[in-house]
């Protein structure tokens, strides 16, 4: 009956995200604490609060990764999935950010090394409805806008995997580089020249296509 | 190292930052969510099954009083005394090559003979016309999806295979390709499992 009582009883969620004040990191963490003791004690309506505060951030690293829609709502599903199953081994020394992160990136790793993938038309597609992000933008702006990010789409896919996860997690998912740390296990000096790599290659790309 | 901000490379990480959906697709909470607690439904119930079965198996220390031990040796050495005397020996070697147990094809009924008497053939049948492959997951085999593969023998997209059973209730389902979950259409009996699915119920009496 979990199931059917969560799916009409969204109350629990729509409260954590409809608070008039965010909180602050101490008091997420605390939260995320609670819901995820109250997770392992059999309460899965803590587990969906924990999937309604982290989903937007965990598709969007998926969509960077990957470029597809569908593909990246795969991702979002099986971390959560697995999430779920290990929550006994989830360490609250760390943020329960950086450890969904880190399983869906795991599960990013696992779709590009699929040779099945490989198979399929590369390229980042356009997201529909972009153009309606900011419409303060003047026409023109927002088609030199649209080329660049779509320049920069097709230059990310010929990056290696790493390399684009190195872009990815650094530029733009914005994290430092104790979260990337954190999330992909690597040392701080070496991601650090793996992003400085990642740039010149991604530039050279660029400079190639704008030539 | 020193890094770069490289002006062309920032103004299109920015566009592409500003242009990107970050709205993920309509109804994703409750699917992630839904799949999530199905999961790990389903893996705790296997390994709660799993862990039931190895405390079942698992060696134990048996104390035995010398007296009593004793006497249970005397009475099984007279049992099989009386048993060993009254069974005829043949005295002519046997000559004959030794056989190999016929191999069993994949999928094919169990042999009867290695059934324990109290167990019973059950006989499961999904028509599945597209399907690549139909396993039987249940309590019976800890909702293993891997384990009781049905055959297709007529080619006709109708899924057939038998296991073999001991009396009681299990609840079970079919597993299409190995990732979607089908109820019988032909079982008699059916239970709610709690998130939105139902279980076939097979009683064995």
């Amino acid at each position: 009956m979990i199931a059917v009582v969560a799916l009409h009883d969204d109350t629990v969620a729509a409260r954590a995200s409809a608070l008039p004040a965010p909180l602050d990191a101490e008091e997420e963490r605390a939260q995320e604490r609670t819901w995820v003791a109250r997770a392992l004690e059999g309460d899965a309506r803590a587990f969906r609060c924990i999937v309604d505060r982290h989903h937007r951030g965990m598709f969007r690293l998926a969509l960077r990764m990957l470029g597809d829609r569908a593909e990246a709502e795969d991702v979002v599903q099986e971390a959560f999935a697995r999430a779920y199953k290990r929550l006994e081994h989830f360490d609250d020394g760390y943020r329960l950010s950086t450890w969904l992160y880190r399983i869906a990136l795991n599960i990013c790793r696992d779709h590009l090394k699929s040779p099945r993938r490989n198979e399929r038309p590369r390229g980042l597609s356009a997201v529909p409805g972009a153009e309606d992000v900011d419409d303060a933008l003047r026409a023109d702006q927002r088609l030199d806008r649209a080329r660049m990010a779509q320049r920069l789409r097709e230059s990310l896919d010929e990056l290696s995997a790493s390399y684009r996860e190195a872009i990815v997690l650094k530029d733009l998912e914005e994290l430092s580089y104790q979260e990337m740390k954190e999330i992909t296990g690597a040392p701080v000096t070496a991601l650090k020249i793996r992003v400085v790599r990642a740039r010149a290659k991604l530039r050279a790309i660029l400079e190639r296509e704008l030539s | 190292m020193r890094e770069e901000r490289d002006p062309i490379l920032q103004e299109h990480l920015a566009a592409l930052r500003s242009e990107e959906d970050p709205h993920p697709p309509e109804g994703l909470v409750n699917r992630a969510w839904t799949r999530a607690v199905v999961e790990r439904r389903r893996d705790q119930e296997a390994g709660g099954l799993a862990a039931r079965l190895r405390r079942a198996l698992r060696p134990r220390m048996v104390r035995l009083r010398v007296a009593p031990a004793l006497g249970l040796a005397l009475v099984s050495a007279a049992v099989a005394a009386v048993w060993v005397a009254r069974t005829p020996v043949s005295t002519v070697p046997d000559a004959s090559p030794p056989v190999a147990t016929p191999a069993v094809s994949a999928g094919a009924p169990a042999p009867r003979e290695a059934a324990p008497p109290k167990e019973v053939p059950v006989r499961f049948v999904l028509p599945a016309e597209e399907a690549r492959s139909v396993a039987v997951a249940g309590d019976f085999n800890d909702w293993r999806t891997d384990e009781l593969l049905l055959d297709d023998p007529e080619g006709n997209g109708v899924f057939v295979g038998t296991a073999w059973l001991r009396p009681g209730t299990y609840s079970y389902m079919f597993v299409v390709d190995g990732e979607r979950w089908v109820t019988d259409p032909y079982a008699s009996n059916h239970r709610n499992d709690g998130f939105g699915q139902q279980n076939a119920v097979l009683r064995i009496d």
